[in-house]
Protein backbone atom coordinates (compact mmCIF):
# COMPACT_ATOMS: atom_id res chain seq x y z
CA UNK A 1 0.00 0.00 0.00
CA UNK A 2 1.50 3.33 -0.92
CA UNK A 3 2.26 5.68 2.08
CA UNK A 4 0.49 8.88 2.02
CA UNK A 5 2.02 12.44 2.73
CA UNK A 6 0.02 14.77 4.19
CA UNK A 7 1.20 18.25 4.31
CA UNK A 8 0.98 18.93 7.72
CA UNK A 9 2.98 15.56 8.63
CA UNK A 10 6.21 17.96 6.65
CA UNK A 11 8.33 19.51 9.71
CA UNK A 12 7.53 22.63 7.34
CA UNK A 13 4.49 23.71 8.49
CA UNK A 14 3.96 25.33 4.74
CA UNK A 15 3.00 23.23 1.78
CA UNK A 16 6.10 21.94 0.10
CA UNK A 17 7.12 23.56 -3.21
CA UNK A 18 5.96 20.44 -5.17
CA UNK A 19 2.55 19.85 -3.72
CA UNK A 20 1.69 23.58 -4.60
CA UNK A 21 2.94 23.09 -8.14
CA UNK A 22 0.55 20.42 -8.60
CA UNK A 23 -2.19 22.09 -6.86
CA UNK A 24 -1.60 24.75 -9.35
CA UNK A 25 -1.38 22.22 -12.70
CA UNK A 26 -4.62 21.02 -11.01
CA UNK A 27 -2.70 17.23 -10.24
CA UNK A 28 -3.03 17.45 -6.30
CA UNK A 29 -3.88 14.02 -5.01
CA UNK A 30 -7.67 13.84 -3.95
CA UNK A 31 -6.72 12.90 0.00
CA UNK A 32 -4.34 15.68 0.44
CA UNK A 33 -6.80 18.52 -1.48
CA UNK A 34 -8.48 19.30 1.78
CA UNK A 35 -5.61 19.91 3.57
CA UNK A 36 -3.65 21.74 1.15
CA UNK A 37 -6.80 24.40 0.61
CA UNK A 38 -7.43 24.48 4.56
CA UNK A 39 -3.64 25.60 4.90
CA UNK A 40 -3.88 27.86 1.96
CA UNK A 41 -7.07 29.61 3.11
CA UNK A 42 -4.73 30.59 6.63
CA UNK A 43 -1.20 31.24 4.75
CA UNK A 44 -1.11 34.28 3.34
CA UNK A 45 2.84 33.02 2.53
CA UNK A 46 1.87 30.08 0.50
CA UNK A 47 -1.02 31.62 -0.93
CA UNK A 48 1.91 34.25 -2.80
CA UNK A 49 4.14 30.67 -3.53
CA UNK A 50 1.58 29.61 -5.21
CA UNK A 51 0.44 32.71 -7.34
CA UNK A 52 4.24 32.03 -8.79
CA UNK A 53 3.51 28.37 -9.91
CA UNK A 54 0.04 29.29 -11.43
CA UNK A 55 -0.19 30.03 -15.21
CA UNK A 56 -1.06 34.11 -15.37
CA UNK A 57 -2.94 33.08 -18.21
CA UNK A 58 -5.46 30.86 -16.48
CA UNK A 59 -5.74 33.04 -14.06
CA UNK A 60 -6.59 35.97 -16.31
CA UNK A 61 -9.55 33.23 -18.28
CA UNK A 62 -10.39 32.30 -14.67
CA UNK A 63 -11.12 36.31 -13.68
CA UNK A 64 -12.77 36.58 -16.89
CA UNK A 65 -15.14 33.69 -16.93
CA UNK A 66 -16.03 34.81 -13.34
CA UNK A 67 -16.36 38.74 -14.30
CA UNK A 68 -18.80 36.70 -16.92
CA UNK A 69 -20.78 34.73 -15.19
CA UNK A 70 -21.46 37.73 -12.32
CA UNK A 71 -22.61 40.51 -15.33
CA UNK A 72 -24.47 37.59 -16.88
CA UNK A 73 -28.10 39.02 -17.44
CA UNK A 74 -30.63 37.84 -15.42
CA UNK A 75 -33.56 36.87 -17.46
CA UNK A 76 -37.12 37.84 -16.63
CA UNK A 77 -39.60 35.73 -14.25
CA UNK A 78 -41.46 34.12 -17.36
CA UNK A 79 -38.40 33.24 -19.14
CA UNK A 80 -36.47 31.73 -15.54
CA UNK A 81 -39.68 29.64 -15.09
CA UNK A 82 -39.68 28.09 -18.54
CA UNK A 83 -35.69 27.14 -18.00
CA UNK A 84 -37.08 25.60 -14.70
CA UNK A 85 -39.45 23.15 -16.84
CA UNK A 86 -36.63 22.13 -19.30
CA UNK A 87 -37.48 24.52 -22.45
CA UNK A 88 -33.81 25.09 -23.57
CA UNK A 89 -32.78 28.90 -22.94
CA UNK A 90 -32.98 30.21 -26.78
CA UNK A 91 -36.62 28.44 -26.99
CA UNK A 92 -37.54 30.68 -23.63
CA UNK A 93 -35.87 33.87 -25.18
CA UNK A 94 -37.93 33.14 -28.10
CA UNK A 95 -41.22 32.93 -26.07
CA UNK A 96 -40.57 36.00 -24.37
CA UNK A 97 -40.71 37.78 -27.06
CA UNK A 98 -44.07 36.89 -28.09
CA UNK A 99 -45.94 39.73 -28.15
CA UNK A 100 -49.47 38.18 -27.16
CA UNK A 101 -47.59 37.37 -23.63
CA UNK A 102 -47.43 40.94 -22.63
CA UNK A 103 -49.18 41.52 -19.51
CA UNK A 104 -51.93 44.21 -21.21
CA UNK A 105 -53.21 41.18 -23.77
CA UNK A 106 -52.88 38.23 -21.00
CA UNK A 107 -55.00 40.89 -18.63
CA UNK A 108 -57.72 41.79 -21.31
CA UNK A 109 -57.97 38.11 -22.15
CA UNK A 110 -58.56 37.19 -18.90
CA UNK A 111 -60.95 39.23 -17.90
CA UNK A 112 -63.10 38.76 -21.14
CA UNK A 113 -63.09 35.48 -19.54
CA UNK A 114 -64.31 36.17 -16.70
CA UNK A 115 -66.91 38.26 -17.46
CA UNK A 116 -68.06 35.98 -20.13
CA UNK A 117 -68.22 33.32 -17.74
CA UNK A 118 -69.63 35.76 -15.39
CA UNK A 119 -72.60 36.50 -17.84
CA UNK A 120 -73.21 32.81 -18.87
CA UNK A 121 -73.50 31.64 -15.32
CA UNK A 122 -76.08 34.49 -14.39
CA UNK A 123 -78.08 33.78 -17.50
CA UNK A 124 -77.93 29.67 -17.89
CA UNK A 125 -77.19 28.76 -14.06
CA UNK A 126 -78.00 24.92 -14.66
CA UNK A 127 -76.78 24.62 -19.08
CA UNK A 128 -73.94 25.03 -20.53
CA UNK A 129 -71.97 28.07 -20.41
CA UNK A 130 -72.37 28.69 -24.23
CA UNK A 131 -71.36 32.68 -24.14
CA UNK A 132 -68.50 31.20 -22.69
CA UNK A 133 -67.95 28.75 -24.82
CA UNK A 134 -68.19 30.64 -28.26
CA UNK A 135 -66.27 33.58 -26.69
CA UNK A 136 -63.11 31.49 -25.45
CA UNK A 137 -61.86 29.83 -28.75
CA UNK A 138 -61.70 33.63 -30.33
CA UNK A 139 -58.91 33.88 -27.78
CA UNK A 140 -56.24 32.13 -28.89
CA UNK A 141 -57.02 33.19 -32.67
CA UNK A 142 -56.49 36.58 -32.14
CA UNK A 143 -53.77 36.08 -29.22
CA UNK A 144 -51.88 34.03 -32.01
CA UNK A 145 -52.93 36.63 -34.63
CA UNK A 146 -51.12 39.66 -32.75
CA UNK A 147 -48.02 37.41 -32.25
CA UNK A 148 -46.01 37.41 -35.03
CA UNK A 149 -45.64 39.61 -38.27
CA UNK A 150 -44.80 43.01 -39.42
CA UNK A 151 -48.49 44.63 -37.48
CA UNK A 152 -47.92 43.55 -34.50
CA UNK A 153 -43.83 41.98 -33.94
CA UNK A 154 -42.05 45.55 -33.46
CA UNK A 155 -38.38 43.35 -34.70
CA UNK A 156 -40.55 41.49 -37.34
CA UNK A 157 -37.96 42.89 -39.88
CA UNK A 158 -34.69 42.35 -38.29
CA UNK A 159 -36.51 38.81 -38.14
CA UNK A 160 -38.32 38.17 -41.19
CA UNK A 161 -34.00 37.98 -42.56
CA UNK A 162 -32.95 35.83 -40.62
CA UNK A 163 -32.28 31.97 -41.24
CA UNK A 164 -35.28 31.06 -38.22
CA UNK A 165 -38.02 29.45 -40.15
CA UNK A 166 -40.61 32.01 -39.94
CA UNK A 167 -43.40 28.58 -39.40
CA UNK A 168 -41.09 27.41 -36.69
CA UNK A 169 -41.50 30.78 -34.50
CA UNK A 170 -44.98 31.36 -35.26
CA UNK A 171 -46.08 27.58 -34.24
CA UNK A 172 -44.04 27.90 -31.26
CA UNK A 173 -45.80 31.33 -30.27
CA UNK A 174 -48.56 29.42 -31.15
CA UNK A 175 -48.02 26.94 -28.39
CA UNK A 176 -47.26 30.13 -26.01
CA UNK A 177 -50.41 31.78 -26.50
CA UNK A 178 -52.98 27.89 -26.19
CA UNK A 179 -51.06 27.13 -22.99
CA UNK A 180 -51.60 30.91 -21.65
CA UNK A 181 -55.63 30.61 -22.99
CA UNK A 182 -55.82 27.23 -21.42
CA UNK A 183 -54.48 28.70 -18.54
CA UNK A 184 -56.75 31.46 -18.00
CA UNK A 185 -59.75 28.94 -18.63
CA UNK A 186 -58.62 26.97 -15.91
CA UNK A 187 -58.67 29.87 -13.57
CA UNK A 188 -61.98 31.29 -14.62
CA UNK A 189 -63.48 28.01 -14.25
CA UNK A 190 -62.70 28.09 -10.79
CA UNK A 191 -63.68 31.41 -10.40
CA UNK A 192 -66.95 31.31 -11.16
CA UNK A 193 -68.66 28.25 -9.39
CA UNK A 194 -70.73 25.32 -11.08
CA UNK A 195 -68.66 25.50 -14.28
CA UNK A 196 -66.45 23.32 -13.92
CA UNK A 197 -64.64 20.90 -17.04
CA UNK A 198 -67.46 22.03 -19.20
CA UNK A 199 -65.32 24.95 -19.35
CA UNK A 200 -63.17 23.05 -21.42
CA UNK A 201 -65.48 22.40 -24.17
CA UNK A 202 -63.67 25.38 -26.07
CA UNK A 203 -60.37 23.91 -26.57
CA UNK A 204 -61.12 21.97 -29.81
CA UNK A 205 -63.30 24.56 -31.70
CA UNK A 206 -60.22 26.78 -30.50
CA UNK A 207 -57.67 24.80 -31.73
CA UNK A 208 -59.38 24.14 -34.90
CA UNK A 209 -60.11 28.12 -35.18
CA UNK A 210 -56.70 28.97 -34.69
CA UNK A 211 -55.28 26.44 -37.17
CA UNK A 212 -58.11 27.44 -40.05
CA UNK A 213 -56.40 31.40 -39.14
CA UNK A 214 -52.50 30.34 -39.51
CA UNK A 215 -53.31 28.57 -42.69
CA UNK A 216 -54.97 31.41 -43.78
CA UNK A 217 -52.27 33.47 -42.65
CA UNK A 218 -50.20 32.72 -45.34
CA UNK A 219 -52.37 33.80 -48.01
CA UNK A 220 -53.25 37.34 -46.32
CA UNK A 221 -52.39 39.60 -43.19
CA UNK A 222 -52.62 37.61 -39.82
CA UNK A 223 -55.27 40.22 -38.82
CA UNK A 224 -57.31 39.83 -41.61
CA UNK A 225 -56.76 35.74 -41.24
CA UNK A 226 -58.09 35.87 -37.67
CA UNK A 227 -60.82 38.38 -38.31
CA UNK A 228 -62.17 35.98 -41.36
CA UNK A 229 -61.67 33.16 -39.08
CA UNK A 230 -64.26 34.53 -35.81
CA UNK A 231 -66.56 35.58 -38.68
CA UNK A 232 -66.64 32.38 -40.22
CA UNK A 233 -67.19 30.99 -35.95
CA UNK A 234 -69.65 33.48 -35.05
CA UNK A 235 -71.88 32.60 -38.39
CA UNK A 236 -71.26 28.86 -37.44
CA UNK A 237 -72.54 29.90 -33.62
CA UNK A 238 -75.34 31.70 -34.91
CA UNK A 239 -77.01 29.13 -37.11
CA UNK A 240 -76.28 26.50 -34.32
CA UNK A 241 -77.45 28.24 -31.36
CA UNK A 242 -80.26 26.36 -30.54
CA UNK A 243 -78.93 22.65 -31.09
CA UNK A 244 -75.87 23.70 -28.53
CA UNK A 245 -74.68 21.34 -31.96
CA UNK A 246 -70.84 23.14 -32.02
CA UNK A 247 -70.19 21.56 -28.75
CA UNK A 248 -71.70 18.43 -28.66
CA UNK A 249 -69.63 15.21 -29.60
CA UNK A 250 -70.51 15.48 -33.18
CA UNK A 251 -69.65 19.28 -33.01
CA UNK A 252 -66.68 18.49 -31.28
CA UNK A 253 -65.64 15.76 -33.92
CA UNK A 254 -66.26 18.07 -36.96
CA UNK A 255 -63.55 20.47 -35.00
CA UNK A 256 -61.24 17.74 -34.96
CA UNK A 257 -61.78 16.74 -38.50
CA UNK A 258 -61.01 20.69 -39.36
CA UNK A 259 -57.73 21.22 -37.31
CA UNK A 260 -56.53 18.62 -39.14
CA UNK A 261 -57.30 19.92 -42.74
CA UNK A 262 -56.54 23.17 -41.47
CA UNK A 263 -52.85 21.87 -40.11
CA UNK A 264 -52.08 20.04 -43.17
CA UNK A 265 -52.65 23.36 -44.80
CA UNK A 266 -49.89 25.44 -43.10
CA UNK A 267 -47.64 22.84 -42.92
CA UNK A 268 -48.26 22.69 -46.68
CA UNK A 269 -47.36 26.42 -47.01
CA UNK A 270 -44.55 26.52 -44.43
CA UNK A 271 -42.51 28.77 -46.84
CA UNK A 272 -45.29 31.27 -47.07
CA UNK A 273 -44.25 32.04 -43.69
CA UNK A 274 -40.61 32.84 -44.84
CA UNK A 275 -41.52 34.96 -47.66
CA UNK A 276 -40.77 38.25 -47.76
CA UNK A 277 -43.03 41.14 -47.51
CA UNK A 278 -44.51 41.90 -51.38
CA UNK A 279 -44.68 45.89 -51.87
CA UNK A 280 -44.53 47.18 -48.26
CA UNK A 281 -45.04 50.68 -47.40
CA UNK A 282 -43.93 53.78 -49.69
CA UNK A 283 -40.65 54.71 -51.31
CA UNK A 284 -38.24 55.53 -49.29
CA UNK B 1 -23.16 36.16 -63.51
CA UNK B 2 -20.22 36.97 -61.58
CA UNK B 3 -18.07 36.24 -58.31
CA UNK B 4 -19.59 39.78 -57.21
CA UNK B 5 -21.25 39.82 -53.96
CA UNK B 6 -23.92 41.45 -54.35
CA UNK B 7 -25.71 41.62 -58.74
CA UNK B 8 -28.63 43.60 -59.61
CA UNK B 9 -29.96 43.72 -63.26
CA UNK B 10 -32.81 45.79 -64.44
CA UNK B 11 -34.41 45.80 -60.99
CA UNK B 12 -37.27 47.27 -61.13
CA UNK B 13 -40.11 48.05 -57.96
CA UNK B 14 -43.65 49.98 -57.88
CA UNK B 15 -45.76 50.99 -55.50
CA UNK B 16 -48.89 51.66 -57.11
CA UNK B 17 -48.78 54.22 -59.13
CA UNK B 18 -45.38 55.62 -58.12
CA UNK B 19 -41.94 54.07 -59.44
CA UNK B 20 -39.70 53.45 -56.52
CA UNK B 21 -37.01 51.64 -58.39
CA UNK B 22 -36.67 52.07 -62.66
CA UNK B 23 -34.19 49.35 -63.92
CA UNK B 24 -31.47 49.42 -61.25
CA UNK B 25 -28.04 47.77 -62.28
CA UNK B 26 -24.76 47.78 -59.90
CA UNK B 27 -22.54 45.05 -58.36
CA UNK B 28 -20.74 45.07 -55.10
CA UNK B 29 -17.51 43.72 -53.98
CA UNK B 30 -15.44 43.68 -51.03
CA UNK B 31 -15.78 47.24 -49.52
CA UNK B 32 -17.33 49.59 -48.47
CA UNK B 33 -20.48 51.25 -51.04
CA UNK B 34 -22.24 54.19 -49.75
CA UNK B 35 -25.40 54.51 -50.99
CA UNK B 36 -26.56 58.25 -51.49
CA UNK B 37 -29.75 59.57 -52.45
CA UNK B 38 -32.67 62.00 -51.37
CA UNK B 39 -35.53 60.92 -49.55
CA UNK B 40 -37.88 58.98 -51.87
CA UNK B 41 -34.93 58.18 -53.97
CA UNK B 42 -35.54 54.23 -53.27
CA UNK B 43 -32.57 53.53 -51.55
CA UNK B 44 -34.45 51.49 -48.41
CA UNK B 45 -36.67 49.89 -51.04
CA UNK B 46 -33.35 48.69 -52.47
CA UNK B 47 -31.90 47.37 -49.28
CA UNK B 48 -34.72 45.57 -48.33
CA UNK B 49 -34.74 43.85 -51.79
CA UNK B 50 -31.31 43.11 -51.02
CA UNK B 51 -32.38 41.44 -47.42
CA UNK B 52 -34.80 39.47 -48.72
CA UNK B 53 -37.53 41.77 -46.96
CA UNK B 54 -39.15 42.71 -50.76
CA UNK B 55 -39.68 40.84 -53.64
CA UNK B 56 -39.23 43.19 -56.62
CA UNK B 57 -41.63 43.54 -59.68
CA UNK B 58 -39.13 42.62 -62.43
CA UNK B 59 -35.21 42.47 -62.91
CA UNK B 60 -32.84 39.85 -60.98
CA UNK B 61 -30.75 39.84 -57.90
CA UNK B 62 -28.15 37.56 -56.90
CA UNK B 63 -26.43 37.97 -53.30
CA UNK B 64 -23.77 35.73 -51.92
CA UNK B 65 -24.14 33.83 -55.62
CA UNK B 66 -27.71 32.96 -54.59
CA UNK B 67 -31.32 33.97 -56.13
CA UNK B 68 -33.94 35.42 -53.46
CA UNK B 69 -36.60 33.45 -54.92
CA UNK B 70 -35.74 30.36 -54.06
CA UNK B 71 -36.60 29.67 -51.18
CA UNK B 72 -33.47 27.06 -50.21
CA UNK B 73 -31.44 30.10 -51.59
CA UNK B 74 -33.05 32.55 -49.96
CA UNK B 75 -32.24 30.77 -46.34
CA UNK B 76 -28.62 30.41 -47.52
CA UNK B 77 -28.42 34.64 -48.14
CA UNK B 78 -30.01 35.10 -44.37
CA UNK B 79 -27.28 32.85 -43.23
CA UNK B 80 -25.03 35.03 -44.68
CA UNK B 81 -26.65 38.51 -44.07
CA UNK B 82 -27.01 41.04 -41.64
CA UNK B 83 -29.16 43.99 -41.95
CA UNK B 84 -30.16 47.26 -39.97
CA UNK B 85 -33.22 48.11 -41.42
CA UNK B 86 -34.33 52.14 -41.56
CA UNK B 87 -36.43 51.88 -38.50
CA UNK B 88 -35.78 48.57 -36.35
CA UNK B 89 -38.13 47.89 -33.75
CA UNK B 90 -37.42 46.24 -30.28
CA UNK B 91 -39.22 44.31 -27.78
CA UNK B 92 -39.38 47.17 -25.52
CA UNK B 93 -39.27 44.77 -22.35
CA UNK B 94 -35.88 43.14 -22.99
CA UNK B 95 -32.53 44.57 -22.44
CA UNK B 96 -30.46 45.68 -24.87
CA UNK B 97 -28.36 42.16 -24.35
CA UNK B 98 -31.07 39.91 -24.48
CA UNK B 99 -32.15 41.69 -27.74
CA UNK B 100 -29.30 41.22 -29.06
CA UNK B 101 -29.26 37.60 -27.66
CA UNK B 102 -32.85 37.03 -29.30
CA UNK B 103 -31.77 37.78 -32.48
CA UNK B 104 -28.69 36.04 -32.30
CA UNK B 105 -31.07 33.17 -31.96
CA UNK B 106 -32.70 33.55 -34.77
CA UNK B 107 -29.33 33.29 -36.60
CA UNK B 108 -29.34 29.80 -35.41
CA UNK B 109 -26.85 30.28 -32.92
CA UNK B 110 -28.21 27.94 -30.48
CA UNK B 111 -25.26 27.78 -28.46
CA UNK B 112 -25.39 29.48 -24.99
CA UNK B 113 -21.92 29.98 -24.21
CA UNK B 114 -20.73 30.97 -28.15
CA UNK B 115 -23.56 33.00 -28.26
CA UNK B 116 -23.56 34.81 -25.24
CA UNK B 117 -19.68 35.39 -26.21
CA UNK B 118 -20.65 36.69 -29.54
CA UNK B 119 -23.30 39.03 -28.14
CA UNK B 120 -20.46 40.46 -25.39
CA UNK B 121 -18.25 41.21 -28.18
CA UNK B 122 -20.59 43.04 -30.44
CA UNK B 123 -22.34 45.13 -27.78
CA UNK B 124 -18.80 45.80 -27.13
CA UNK B 125 -17.94 46.70 -30.48
CA UNK B 126 -20.64 49.21 -30.93
CA UNK B 127 -19.79 51.11 -27.49
CA UNK B 128 -22.87 49.51 -25.31
CA UNK B 129 -20.82 47.16 -23.11
CA UNK B 130 -22.05 49.12 -19.73
CA UNK B 131 -25.47 49.64 -21.08
CA UNK B 132 -26.40 45.96 -22.14
CA UNK B 133 -28.38 45.13 -18.80
CA UNK B 134 -30.64 48.48 -19.56
CA UNK B 135 -34.13 47.93 -20.49
CA UNK B 136 -34.58 49.11 -24.32
CA UNK B 137 -37.47 51.54 -23.54
CA UNK B 138 -35.10 53.45 -21.27
CA UNK B 139 -32.19 53.50 -23.88
CA UNK B 140 -31.68 56.89 -26.16
CA UNK B 141 -32.78 56.55 -29.59
CA UNK B 142 -28.87 56.67 -30.61
CA UNK B 143 -27.87 54.05 -28.09
CA UNK B 144 -31.51 51.88 -30.06
CA UNK B 145 -29.61 52.75 -33.33
CA UNK B 146 -26.78 50.92 -31.71
CA UNK B 147 -28.36 48.07 -30.30
CA UNK B 148 -29.86 47.05 -33.66
CA UNK B 149 -26.11 47.59 -35.09
CA UNK B 150 -24.92 44.74 -32.70
CA UNK B 151 -27.90 42.70 -33.54
CA UNK B 152 -27.00 43.18 -37.15
CA UNK B 153 -23.68 42.19 -36.64
CA UNK B 154 -23.76 39.44 -34.59
CA UNK B 155 -22.64 36.34 -36.29
CA UNK B 156 -19.73 37.76 -38.70
CA UNK B 157 -21.91 39.19 -41.58
CA UNK B 158 -20.23 37.98 -44.79
CA UNK B 159 -22.64 41.10 -46.01
CA UNK B 160 -24.05 43.75 -44.29
CA UNK B 161 -26.45 46.01 -45.20
CA UNK B 162 -27.41 49.13 -43.27
CA UNK B 163 -30.36 51.34 -43.69
CA UNK B 164 -28.77 54.87 -42.33
CA UNK B 165 -27.04 53.31 -39.66
CA UNK B 166 -25.51 57.22 -38.62
CA UNK B 167 -29.06 58.65 -37.97
CA UNK B 168 -29.20 59.38 -33.93
CA UNK B 169 -25.47 59.51 -33.38
CA UNK B 170 -23.86 61.99 -31.93
CA UNK B 171 -20.27 62.71 -33.40
CA UNK B 172 -18.01 60.91 -30.98
CA UNK B 173 -20.67 58.23 -31.62
CA UNK B 174 -20.16 58.43 -35.22
CA UNK B 175 -16.48 58.25 -35.49
CA UNK B 176 -16.45 55.33 -33.72
CA UNK B 177 -19.00 53.67 -36.10
CA UNK B 178 -16.86 54.59 -39.21
CA UNK B 179 -13.76 52.88 -37.40
CA UNK B 180 -15.94 49.97 -36.75
CA UNK B 181 -17.39 49.99 -40.18
CA UNK B 182 -14.38 50.82 -41.91
CA UNK B 183 -12.64 47.34 -40.01
CA UNK B 184 -15.12 45.19 -41.04
CA UNK B 185 -15.20 46.28 -44.86
CA UNK B 186 -11.73 45.40 -45.41
CA UNK B 187 -12.62 41.58 -45.96
CA UNK B 188 -16.12 41.62 -46.23
CA UNK B 189 -18.64 43.71 -47.98
CA UNK B 190 -20.69 46.73 -46.39
CA UNK B 191 -23.88 48.61 -48.32
CA UNK B 192 -25.05 51.52 -46.11
CA UNK B 193 -27.57 53.89 -47.02
CA UNK B 194 -27.24 57.91 -46.03
CA UNK B 195 -27.92 61.56 -46.17
CA UNK B 196 -24.41 62.14 -45.03
CA UNK B 197 -21.69 63.24 -47.53
CA UNK B 198 -19.10 63.32 -45.06
CA UNK B 199 -19.86 59.10 -43.97
CA UNK B 200 -19.56 58.30 -47.53
CA UNK B 201 -16.39 60.25 -47.75
CA UNK B 202 -14.44 59.07 -44.79
CA UNK B 203 -15.66 55.39 -45.28
CA UNK B 204 -16.85 54.25 -48.73
CA UNK B 205 -14.28 53.02 -51.32
CA UNK B 206 -17.46 53.39 -54.14
CA UNK B 207 -20.64 55.82 -54.22
CA UNK B 208 -23.41 54.80 -55.52
CA UNK B 209 -25.94 57.90 -55.92
CA UNK B 210 -30.00 56.99 -56.47
CA UNK B 211 -32.42 59.41 -57.56
CA UNK B 212 -36.08 58.82 -57.87
CA UNK B 213 -35.26 55.47 -58.39
CA UNK B 214 -32.91 55.42 -61.00
CA UNK B 215 -28.47 55.13 -60.50
CA UNK B 216 -27.18 58.77 -61.15
CA UNK B 217 -23.65 57.88 -60.21
CA UNK B 218 -21.93 54.96 -59.63
CA UNK B 219 -18.16 55.31 -59.21
CA UNK B 220 -15.40 56.18 -56.33
CA UNK B 221 -15.85 59.16 -54.44
CA UNK B 222 -13.33 61.25 -56.11
CA UNK B 223 -15.48 60.84 -59.12
CA UNK B 224 -18.69 62.56 -57.51
CA UNK B 225 -16.85 65.56 -56.35
CA UNK B 226 -15.17 65.54 -59.64
CA UNK B 227 -18.88 66.40 -60.67
CA UNK B 228 -18.18 69.55 -59.23
CA UNK B 229 -14.59 70.30 -60.63
CA UNK B 230 -14.76 74.28 -61.99
CA UNK B 231 -18.49 74.52 -60.02
CA UNK B 232 -17.47 75.73 -56.77
CA UNK B 233 -16.43 79.02 -55.89
CA UNK B 234 -15.55 81.05 -53.15
CA UNK B 235 -16.89 84.95 -52.73
CA UNK B 236 -17.23 87.77 -50.14
CA UNK B 237 -20.99 87.67 -50.47
CA UNK B 238 -23.31 85.53 -51.32
CA UNK B 239 -23.56 85.10 -55.45
CA UNK B 240 -26.95 85.70 -57.12
CA UNK B 241 -25.96 83.50 -59.81
CA UNK B 242 -25.24 80.19 -57.80
CA UNK B 243 -27.84 77.90 -57.44
CA UNK B 244 -26.75 77.09 -53.59
CA UNK B 245 -24.01 79.28 -51.92
CA UNK B 246 -23.60 79.12 -47.89
CA UNK B 247 -21.25 80.95 -45.25
CA UNK B 248 -18.31 79.32 -44.23
CA UNK B 249 -16.56 79.10 -40.65
CA UNK B 250 -13.87 81.85 -42.59
CA UNK B 251 -16.52 84.04 -43.32
CA UNK B 252 -16.93 83.78 -46.83
CA UNK B 253 -19.40 82.63 -48.92
CA UNK B 254 -19.19 79.12 -50.55
CA UNK B 255 -21.14 78.85 -53.75
CA UNK B 256 -21.76 76.22 -56.38
CA UNK B 257 -23.48 76.39 -59.83
CA UNK B 258 -21.71 78.15 -62.94
CA UNK B 259 -19.26 80.41 -61.76
CA UNK B 260 -19.01 84.17 -63.28
CA UNK B 261 -15.97 85.02 -65.17
CA UNK B 262 -12.71 85.79 -62.37
CA UNK B 263 -14.33 83.89 -59.93
CA UNK B 264 -12.08 82.45 -57.53
CA UNK B 265 -12.81 78.93 -58.05
CA UNK B 266 -11.99 76.47 -55.06
CA UNK B 267 -11.55 72.50 -55.47
CA UNK B 268 -15.01 70.17 -54.75
CA UNK B 269 -15.90 68.10 -51.94
CA UNK B 270 -17.99 65.26 -52.45
CA UNK B 271 -21.27 67.16 -51.03
CA UNK B 272 -20.58 69.95 -54.24
CA UNK B 273 -20.48 66.54 -56.50
CA UNK B 274 -23.80 65.25 -54.99
CA UNK B 275 -25.78 68.37 -55.00
CA UNK B 276 -24.64 69.37 -58.49
CA UNK B 277 -25.47 65.93 -59.57
CA UNK B 278 -28.81 65.99 -58.21
CA UNK B 279 -29.52 69.73 -59.67
CA UNK B 280 -28.49 68.35 -63.52
CA UNK B 281 -30.92 65.79 -63.31
CA UNK B 282 -33.55 68.46 -62.50
CA UNK B 283 -33.70 68.94 -59.22
CA UNK B 284 -32.80 71.97 -57.08
CA UNK B 285 -29.65 71.99 -55.35
CA UNK B 286 -31.30 73.37 -52.40
CA UNK B 287 -33.99 70.31 -52.21
CA UNK B 288 -30.60 68.00 -51.96
CA UNK B 289 -28.91 69.42 -49.31
CA UNK B 290 -31.60 69.54 -47.39
CA UNK B 291 -32.22 65.84 -47.59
Amino acid sequence: MTQRTLPQESPDPHTPDALLRGYARGETPAHALRAVESHLDHCPLCRSRLSGHTDPRILDHGWERLDVAIDAPVPGTGERLLVRFGVPDHVARLIAATPALRASWVGAAALTLLLAALIARLAEPAGTPLLFLGLAPLLPVAGVAVSYGRRWDPAHEMGLVTPMRALRLVLLRTAVVLATCIALTGAASLAVPGLGLATFGWLLPGCALTAVSLALAARMDSTTAAGATAAGWLAVLIATHDSHAVFSATGQTASAAVLAVASVAVLLSRTAFDRPAYRQGTAR
Amino acid sequence: MTDHTVEVRELGVRYRRSVALDSVSFSLRTGVTGLLGPNGAGKTTLLRALATALVPDTGEIRVLGQDPRDPGQRTEIRRRLGFLPQDPGFHPNFTAFEFVDYVAILKEMTHRGRRHDEVRRVLDAVGLSEHRGKRIRMLSGGMKQRVALAAALAGEPELLILDEPTVGLDPEQRLRFRELIADIGEGRTVLLSTHQTEDVAALCRRVVVLDHGVVKFDGDPVGLSAVAQGRVWSSAERDPQALAGWRTGQGTFHNIGSPPPGAAIVDPALEDGYLLLLDDTGRRAGQGAAA
